[in-house]
């Protein structure tokens, strides 16, 4: 025989008890919301019948209680309210009820007991509550659980603000800011897995403990670099306790993984805040996550050539740029090549636009691997390319631009008849100088270009600038 | 003749061992008292006969949970009723109990005819207790 707990403060509740007792049921019957709870609480029913409206707590309070506490978490609960309520059956299923039927609807009520029953038989482990404190313990409860669920709810939204961040990297650093001030950690790390990146936040002292116990918890091998965060905002303890994990979700898929090294526990039972906070992260992560990538994604592919692979103009410049700073800066000098196919036009005419598409495109792939990582290769726009040599003495810069034309000189490129096509290039060189625009620099480089198209082509030229010697040394020109 | 079921009371306080002991001998149960968790285990192990075990959560040396989990994983009485009697019941913890095997979690003040009703209820039958939910 199941037990029916009916919480109802109206005159028709002995009624309704009545045709309950009549189905089969046991009934148990309160007027009071408190009274109710505690019964549910510290002899947990088959099922609750309540109503939405009662003076104190309110169905849909006590539904919400009633859900959250272990000993009644699974007791199914009806909700009782005016018939035509669209707003009052949103909240009721939002509370966790199983069924809203309206008040004026006996039959109503008891189909959606019987199905309920009959979907989810009760579960008999027993389990029950009994607060000492009465009403003041009860009402304790209800205020906790309110202020956890508006501080999920602002945890989800701060979480989701993560969107706007552009960069994976911008975003971890944000996110840790926020997350070290909620709940203090030792270390925070989050692992992505496509694009695979990896970032960790911790004090400065603990570094690389705080690496070696994140790769272990998050399982990352160590060929991928980890993007750190280091400031002393993390706690500065070396031991502490389990690092917390989760997956990171959107939808079905899982993007990555999050974990956090929390502090050792400070009194006996611990760290239910950071797990709560940990999983609420972990929910909202996936969607800020994925904008960030794919932000990430669009601004690489903004600043690719797609025929070469290359970097294009605009992204080449930003690149000169940065090294223009850093030889006023640091007096770490460089050399630009710029390179001409030779007779491009002819090539383009006589073989076809699809062959010298191919020259290009054998360009993307030859000039890289002619340099050193450090150095930074680029389309210049048409049948032109440049690249900034990290290379500071001019003659030797001349030197690698040899290497570099007769690399190409070794191309094979075949046209549509099969035929062989021969590619040349002429490459001028020219050092940047201390007070240099990148426009300096280029016309430079070009006119050393011309000079060896003039000298015949295919051929190396490097422009009778500032001599080697100061070139090479600038910061003594100071 | 009826033997009186014997009930293991932990706390480390002595003046809550002696006003359980009192409630409960009062109403005709034998009390065996331990003053942590690991001296609960040790009682359980000598005295096989022990119906219910009514425990403090928060102790030095080995907590109430702990005790409960050891107690449910070491086999040796599967279905030994355990109840937490304690001064809070934040949610986390009550789900941690529940999910190790107590039969319940009451927050003091209480009662005490209320206490010698629960403990009555789970030491006769727990089969009639699950018939009853």
């Amino acid at each position: 025989m199941y037990t029916v707990l009916l919480v109802d403060p109206s005159p028709t509740r002995d009624v309704l008890a009545e045709r309950l007792e009549l189905q089969g049921y046991r009934v148990v019957s309160t007027s009071d919301a408190a009274k109710g709870a505690h019964l549910a609480l510290s002899a947990p029913p088959a099922i609750i019948i309540a109503d939405l409206w009662m003076p104190g707590i309110s169905g849909i309070q006590l539904c919400r209680l009633l859900r959250s506490e272990p000993a009644t978490e699974h007791v199914p609960i009806i909700l009782r309210g005016p018939e035509q309520s669209g707003r009052d059956r949103f909240w009721a299923e939002r509370a966790g009820a199983i069924a809203y039927v309206g008040r004026g609807s006996m039959g109503d009520l008891v189909r959606a007991l019987n199905q309920a029953l009959a979907a989810a038989p009760p579960q008999a482990d027993g389990f029950f509550t009994q607060l000492g404190g009465g009403e003041l313990d009860l009402r304790e409860r209800i205020a906790a659980q309110l202020d956890s669920a508006l501080f999920d709810s602002v945890i989800a939204s701060e979480i989701r603000a993560l969107g706007v961040c552009g960069t994976f990297d911008r975003l971890f650093d944000t996110l840790s800011q926020f997350v070290v001030r909620v709940a203090g950690y030792r270390w925070l790390a989050v692992h992505s897995f496509q694009p695979e990146r990896f970032a960790v936040h911790a004090h400065p002292a603990h570094r690389q403990a705080a690496e070696i116990e994140a790769r272990a918890a998050l399982r990352v091998c160590s060929d991928v670099p980890a993007m750190f965060v280091e400031d002393e905002d993390a706690a500065d303890e070396a031991t502490g306790s389990t690092p917390l994990f989760e997956a990171i979700t959107m939808g079905a898929d899982t993007l990555g993984t999050i974990a956090m090294g929390a502090r050792a526990p400070v009194a006996g039972v611990h760290g239910a805040h950071e797990a709560d906070l940990m999983r609420v992260i972990a929910r909202e992560l996936g969607g800020p996550i994925r904008i960030a990538t794919l932000m990430e994604e669009s601004n690489r592919l903004a600043m690719i050539d797609p025929l070469t692979g290359l970097l294009n103009r605009r992204a080449f410049i930003a690149a000169m740029e940065r090294q223009i700073a850093l030889l006023e800066r640091h007096g770490e000098g460089f050399c630009l090549l710029l390179l001409d196919v030779d007779h491009f036009k002819n090539l383009n005419d006589q073989h076809g636009h699809a062959t010298g598409d191919a020259v290009l495109m054998h360009l993307g792939v030859t000039l890289p691997a002619c340099v050193r990582r450090s150095d930074v290769v680029g389309r210049w726009g048409g049948e032109e390319f440049v690249i900034a040599l990290t290379i500071q003495d001019p003659t030797r810069a001349a030197a690698r631009a040899e290497t570099i034309r007769q690399a190409i000189a070794n191309i094979v490129v075949r046209d549509s008849t099969g035929a062989p096509v021969e590619v040349t290039a002429s490459i001028g060189v020219a050092a940047a100088e201390f007070g240099d625009s990148v426009e300096q620099l280029v016309e430079r480089a070009d006119k050393a270009m011309y000079a060896a198209k003039s000298a015949g082509r295919n051929n190396v030229t490097l422009h009778p600038g500032t001599p080697p010697a100061l070139q090479a040394r600038p910061a003594q020109v100071h | 003749m009826a033997v009186a079921p014997k009930v293991l009371v932990v706390d480390h306080t002595l003046f809550v061992r002696q006003q359980l002991n009192l409630t409960l001998t009062g109403a005709g149960f034998t009390v065996l008292e331990a003053s942590d968790g690991e001296l609960g285990l040790l009682q359980v192990e000598y005295h096989p006969d022990v119906a219910m075990v009514l425990s403090e959560v928060d102790m030095p040396h080995m907590d109430g949970l702990t005790m409960l989990e050891r107690l449910k994983a070491n086999g040796a009485r599967p279905a030994l009723p355990v109840l937490m009697l304690t001064a809070h019941a934040p949610l986390p913890l009550l789900g941690r109990a529940k999910r190790a095997g107590a039969r319940g979690w009451i927050v003091r003040p209480i009662k005490p005819e209320h206490l010698v009703e629960t403990v009555r209820r789970l030491t006769t039958s727990t089969a009639t207790y699950a018939r009853a939910s």
